[in-house]
């Protein structure tokens, strides 16, 4: 079975989990790999992450994703701070 | 005094040009701390009831903090309050930067205002040492020109200068206070006071060391968030305040064409990620800080946007874009350094333009009233040219200089269900209807509709570390962003408290700090055995006094209200339907008067205020039962 690429743009703090703290990353994966699976490949815990996002329409991590598709992952903002602590 | 607060209280008289030192005793500062605490306490002992704010008998006070200036992160901010012009309450502002740490090393925790000055003025503050100057010649200047003009005149490079524009000599009811150019105490119209006193600046400079009762235990804690400020702070580092800009409008809550919608479809020009990739030249950072959040942009023709002024904030991004349904990012970031050149709130000459183009839009306002200028959604052109105007209050620049509350009221009662504000301050870049707690806190906050000692219900939505560090307060369970349950008004009072405890301390809110290792700086720098109970009331302590002072100039019930546009439910985007609901919002409201020891029409009861140390409060106000 070929696989698809997907892109994932991943915002913020949440890039401390990326390899390299990279923002972008292009994966290629299997066909119906969902949006929480391209999480646990990129080791972005899912409690840290508050919304995600594909063609500007948020979607849960059960989301299947198409070649193609770019995955926004963003962590949880508050006044004017995109991370956590009780501060922000 | 241990450490932390110099003991000292600069008071200026400004109709009589004397100044004068007051020693409030370290009785005081436990009780009040700084800031916000302390603005309020000098207005209600100084200012009389009803003073007009751009009168003579309004207070103005600038404050530190006791952390103010201690070697870690987030001690670099100080406040500036008064009654604010744009609103009648409690008002006040807050800036990053050096300009408090620098009053402190002057030898001074705040600087008290009162009177007016027959002519214009600047106050020089170095060592102990005060001057009362001459201003006549820096009147109607830029704030990059006045900067320059008073460092030559004091001859100190190093001068830190903090100034009202010249919106804030012509009054405009929400100029703001540039400290150092880039760093802006923008809300409640404190630059429009300094204008009304003659006062166009007050320049300090130091050479004391702030004292520390336990140096080696601060600067354990300020090389504990050095070495993790990646890890902690990484994002805020990359973008920034404007960071947040994408993931807000995915959720549907950016501020969009003056709260009309709350998804953007221009956002990704105007976002941080865009913002960093195009116009970022450099960052720049506030005393002791790492991170490094503040933004500095540069462009070329045909706005040729000058640095100088640094670069927008989120809240700048959104209101002098988004709000106004501009994704010209040059535009808007020649906006924003025309607010910090004329010193204007970036916030509230968004939200004027915004409803100024839907008054356009809906012929409230014609091409007579604009002079021809094409005031539409998305002329980014037509944002810049009027914030110009207000500045200069030409045309109807003159009308929008006094807030949408007041030009709504000019305009008619078509005009005001358009006109985005509450007590008169216009509303921040966070939608309500994505946060309802938040909605909450914009109803009953002391400064009218406010963002940073406010609630956002998004943090807290999930478990993660946010709500681990709220279990030290007893809060372990997550709670949806558009709940407005008992549950989230207990969340929204811990948190009001705890934030406006920053407004007092004075520390930045962008530091994940903890709770303990809040209260471990505290400790720190003053030697007093403060515990996070103690930091705790401080805010409560600030809320009530601001509650108070407000109550004194009349304010009631019917002043904590959301405007109705949130009442009604967003017409398409992410959170299509949703909109918050009236009678949650009022339970709401009573549940946070009752969680906080008020009346049910929200008046501070005499027990709460002997409970919080403000008994000497009761015999002066008619009102408390």
């Amino acid at each position: 079975m070929s696989g698809m690429v997907v892109k994932v743009r991943v915002f913020g703090i949440l890039c401390n989990y990326t390899p390299g703290r990279a923002e972008r990353h292009e994966l290629e994966v299997a066909p119906g790999t969902t949006a929480g699976q391209v999480l646990e490949l990129l080791g972005i815990p899912w409690e840290e992450v508050w919304l995600l996002s594909v063609d500007n329409r948020q979607v849960d991590e059960s989301r299947s994703l198409n070649a193609g598709d770019e995955l926004l992952v963003f962590p949880p903002v508050a006044g004017g701070r995109a991370g956590n602590g009780v501060t922000g | 005094m241990n450490g932390g607060c110099t003991g000292k209280i600069l008071k200026v008289n400004l109709t009589e040009g004397t100044t004068s030192v007051e020693s409030p005793g370290e009785q005081f500062y436990r009780l009040y701390y700084g800031g916000r605490s302390l603005i309020a306490y000098y207005l209600l002992r100084e200012m009389k009831a009803g003073a007009d704010p751009l009168g003579p008998q309004n207070v103005l006070v600038f404050a530190a903090g006791p952390i103010t200036g201690g070697p870690f992160a987030g001690s670099g901010r100080s406040s500036v309050g008064a009654r604010s012009p744009l609103t009648g309450a409690y008002g006040d502002g807050e800036a990053g930067g050096y300009w408090g740490v620098e009053l402190k090393r002057a030898g001074f925790d705040a600087v008290v205002f009162s009177g007016r000055a027959e002519k214009p003025v600047y106050l020089w503050v170095h060592d102990g040492a005060t001057e009362i100057r001459d201003a006549s010649e820096l009147w109607g200047l830029k704030t990059a020109e006045v900067e320059e003009a008073i460092k030559a005149q004091v001859g100190e490079k190093q001068a830190r200068v903090a100034q009202c524009g010249p919106g804030g000599e012509r009054l405009v009811r929400y100029a703001c206070v540039a400290h150092d150019l880039t760093h802006f105490a923008g809300r409640g119209g404190m630059g429009a006071v300094m204008g009304s006193k003659n006062l166009r600046a007050v320049a300090v400079r130091g050479s004391q060391p702030v004292p520390m009762a336990d140096p080696d235990a601060v600067r354990e804690l300020g090389r504990w968030f050095v070495q993790r400020v990646q890890e902690l702070s990484g994002g805020m580092q990359d973008t920034g305040t404007p960071g947040v800009l994408l993931g807000l409008n995915v959720a549907g809550g950016l501020p969009t064409r003056n709260f009309r919608q709350g998804h953007f479809e221009g956002a990704d020009k105007i976002s941080g990620p865009t913002l960093r990739d195009t116009l970022l030249i450099e960052r720049e950072t506030c005393y002791a800080c790492p991170i490094r959040c503040k933004r500095v942009v540069k462009t070329g023709a045909p706005y040729h946007v000058d640095p100088v002024y640094g670069g927008p904030e989120y809240e700048s991004l959104a209101s002098l874009g988004s709000l106004c349904g501009v994704d010209d990012l040059e535009a808007v970031c020649k906006a924003n350094e025309l607010c910090g050149a004329f010193g204007l709130d970036t916030i509230s000459a968004g939200v004027a333009i915004a409803f100024a183009m839907e008054c356009y839009e809906e012929g409230i306002l014609t091409p007579a009233h604009t002079g021809g200028l094409e005031l539409s959604f998305g002329n980014g052109e037509a944002v810049v040219e009027m914030v110009r105007r207000i500045a200069h209050r030409e045309g109807l620049g003159d009308l929008l200089a006094e807030g949408v509350k007041r030009a709504s009221e000019r305009l008619g009662a078509g005009a005001r269900r358009l006109a985005m504000h509450i007590k008169g301050q216009e509303i921040p870049m966070h939608e309500p209807r994505l946060k309802h707690g938040l909605g909450l806190g914009y109803a009953v906050s002391p400064t009218g509709a406010d963002h940073c000692h406010n609630l956002h219900d998004t943090a807290y939505a999930k478990p993660g570390k946010s709500l681990q560090d709220l279990a030290a307060l007893g809060i372990l369970e997550p709670l949806a962003a558009q709940d407005l349950s008992l549950d989230k008004v207990r969340l929204y009072t811990y948190i009001t408290n705890w934030r406006t405890f920053a407004n007092c301390s004075v520390h930045c809110l962008f530091i994940p700090w903890d709770f303990e290792q809040t209260a471990q700086l505290v400790r720190g720098m003053t030697g007093w055995n403060a515990t996070v109970f103690e930091l705790m009331k401080v805010g409560e302590r600030a809320v009530n006094l601001t509650r108070c002072f407000n109550l004194r100039e009349g304010f009631n019930i019917h002043d904590d209200y959301l405007p109705d546009r949130f009442y009604q439910a967003f017409e398409s985007g992410p959170l299509q339907g949703v909109a918050v609901s009236r009678a949650a919002l009022e339970q709401a409201r009573l549940a946070f008067y009752r969680m906080s020891g008020w009346t049910d029409d929200g008046v501070p009861t005499r027990e709460k205020l002997h409970e919080l140390g403000l008994g000497w409060l009761v015999p002066s106000l008619d009102f408390i039962a």
